[in-house]
């Protein structure tokens, strides 16, 4: 029940400690404490977070979250002013910025304009560095670092061969090459990215990220493997997934192909069925493209090393084809 | 040999406070005088800062485990109390604890969810608002 206990007051924000009245907490049917306040959660916290000292909100807000201040902000005017200043985000940003975009081309974002404006723009707008073979953008929910390796930096075994990739440009990929799979037996995609560049204490993803064309072939029944882990560390858990975003969704049970001397012919010998784990699957990105996951990796910080994730269809022999490649992405799990 | 301060509430409870302790507070080191008046600040809430300052001043290792549980539990408190704290060790300039307390304050609002927000703001269409501002924004 919500009682309109703000209305018609002014609230002027100084730096002594004003006299609150006791009817001004009483905001819900929750208990009320001995001495005027609310024991339950925080249902007052943003008529006294008004009170705080000036500098002490902005404080506040930076301890949060970028989609916590965007609430903060939108919830309530007094708010505004705290929850938009450069104070709160230019500390959502990573410190290594400015040296990020001094490597990178000419169409950065100004780090000149305000901090969220700047903040927002890095999210949405992938940044190319390294000689536009990686792109580099925050994610939106935590201010964290996300990479793509383009499909040009990443260890495609015989890419180098135009009967088995092709390398083209497509307008809707943000790098100049992607690889186009004409046809395969054996498939191998390796991609590595320096642990510097990642944000510490974060627990990122990798996921290889790609077309499938109308002509897409081989990879209904047999699915790849795919790991992440460092280079030199513990030997990485492997997962199957399928390449296939249509059918390997449809199949309740593994159909088992009988590898034959012309490709395409299977007979068929059905497996026990198998529970559908949703992740095996690619997924639809919002930019049109398909994602699959390839693994987990805990980045610590501090610590140099080599993450490498791989996608590989090397066991089953058939041919397969009809996927275009057009990077590895590495970025932070989003916590649900 | 260690002079003793006096702090003095707004209520005119004084609080007598030795030195170690009393310089964790900037506005005491620049103050000319031992004898200090907090103004708008209760006794009550004088008296939690000054037991903070007492436990600070003497452990010298901060990053004492014993230490980080005395300081989360003494930053478990309601949330007024949480503010007239802040308020407090703001007027006296004590870095570590302003700090401290507002990091309980942040992960306070981490930790809530859009209805506590929504129930201060006097109309009932905020949360499709605040919904439909955070998609613009793209979360």
């Amino acid at each position: 029940m919500l009682t309109q206990t703000h209305e018609g007051r002014t609230r002027t924000r100084t730096r002594h400690h004003t006299v609150k009245q006791s009817s001004k907490k009483t905001m819900r049917n929750d208990e009320e404490d001995g001495r005027g306040g609310i024991t339950c959660g925080a249902v007052t916290v943003e008529l006294d977070l008004q009170d705080l000292p000036e500098g002490c909100i902005a404080n506040v807000i930076s301890l949060t979250t970028p989609p916590d201040a965007c609430r903060l902000s939108s919830v309530s005017r007094s708010f505004r002013s705290a929850a938009e200043s450069d104070a709160v985000w230019s500390r959502f940003l990573p410190p290594e910025i400015p040296t990020i975009l001094s490597h990178s081309g000419p169409h950065a974002p100004s780090c000149r304009s305000k901090s969220k404006e700047f903040y927002l723009a890095l999210c949405d707008n992938p940044v190319l560095i390294d000689d536009g073979k990686m792109s580099f953008s925050l994610d939106k929910w935590s201010g964290k670092k996300c990479y793509m390796v383009s499909a040009r930096d990443l260890v495609i075994v015989w890419a180098d061969t135009p009967n088995y990739w092709k390398w083209i440009s497509l307008p809707e990929s943000r790098f100049e090459e992607v690889a186009e799979l004409v046809g395969v037996c054996w498939l191998e995609i390796r991609g590595k990215i320096d642990t510097r560049l990642l944000s510490p204490s974060t627990v990122y993803k990798a996921y290889l990220v790609f077309k499938s064309t109308a002509a897409a072939y081989g990879f209904e029944y047999q699915p790849a493997e795919v790991s992440v882990g460092l280079v030199g560390g513990a030997e990485p858990t492997k997962k199957t997934v399928f390449l296939d975003a249509d059918r390997g969704r449809t199949q309740s049970y593994q159909i088992m192909p009988r590898r034959g001397p012309l490709r395409n012919r299977i007979s068929v010998q059905v497996s026990q069925p198998r529970e559908i784990n949703d992740n095996q699957y690619p997924k639809e990105r919002a930019d049109g493209w398909l994602e699959i996951e390839l693994g987990e990796f805990f980045c610590e910080g501090g610590v140099d090393g080599e993450l490498e994730m791989t996608c590989l269809e090397t066991r089953g022999g058939q041919w397969k084809g009809g996927l275009i490649v057009q990077a590895i992405e590495v970025r932070p799990k989003r916590k649900s | 040999m260690s002079r003793v301060f006096k702090l003095k509430s707004s209520d005119n409870e004084t609080f007598e406070v030795e030195e170690a302790a009393a310089l964790l507070s900037e506005t005491i080191k620049s103050s000319s005088s031992t004898e200090i008046t907090v103004p708008n600040v209760k006794a009550e809430i004088l008296g939690k800062v000054v037991e903070w300052c007492n436990k600070h001043a003497e452990s010298e290792d901060t990053k004492d485990q014993l230490i980080k549980e005395w300081d989360a539990e003494f930053v478990s408190v309601d949330q007024h109390v949480l503010f007239k704290l802040i308020t407090a060790a703001d007027y006296l300039q004590i870095k570590e604890l302003v700090d401290q307390l507002t990091q309980r304050v942040g992960d306070m609002i981490k930790a809530k969810t859009l209805k506590t927000v929504e129930m201060t703001y006097p109309t009932f269409n905020v949360e499709r608002e605040v919904q439909e501002e955070l998609k613009s924004l793209g979360f």
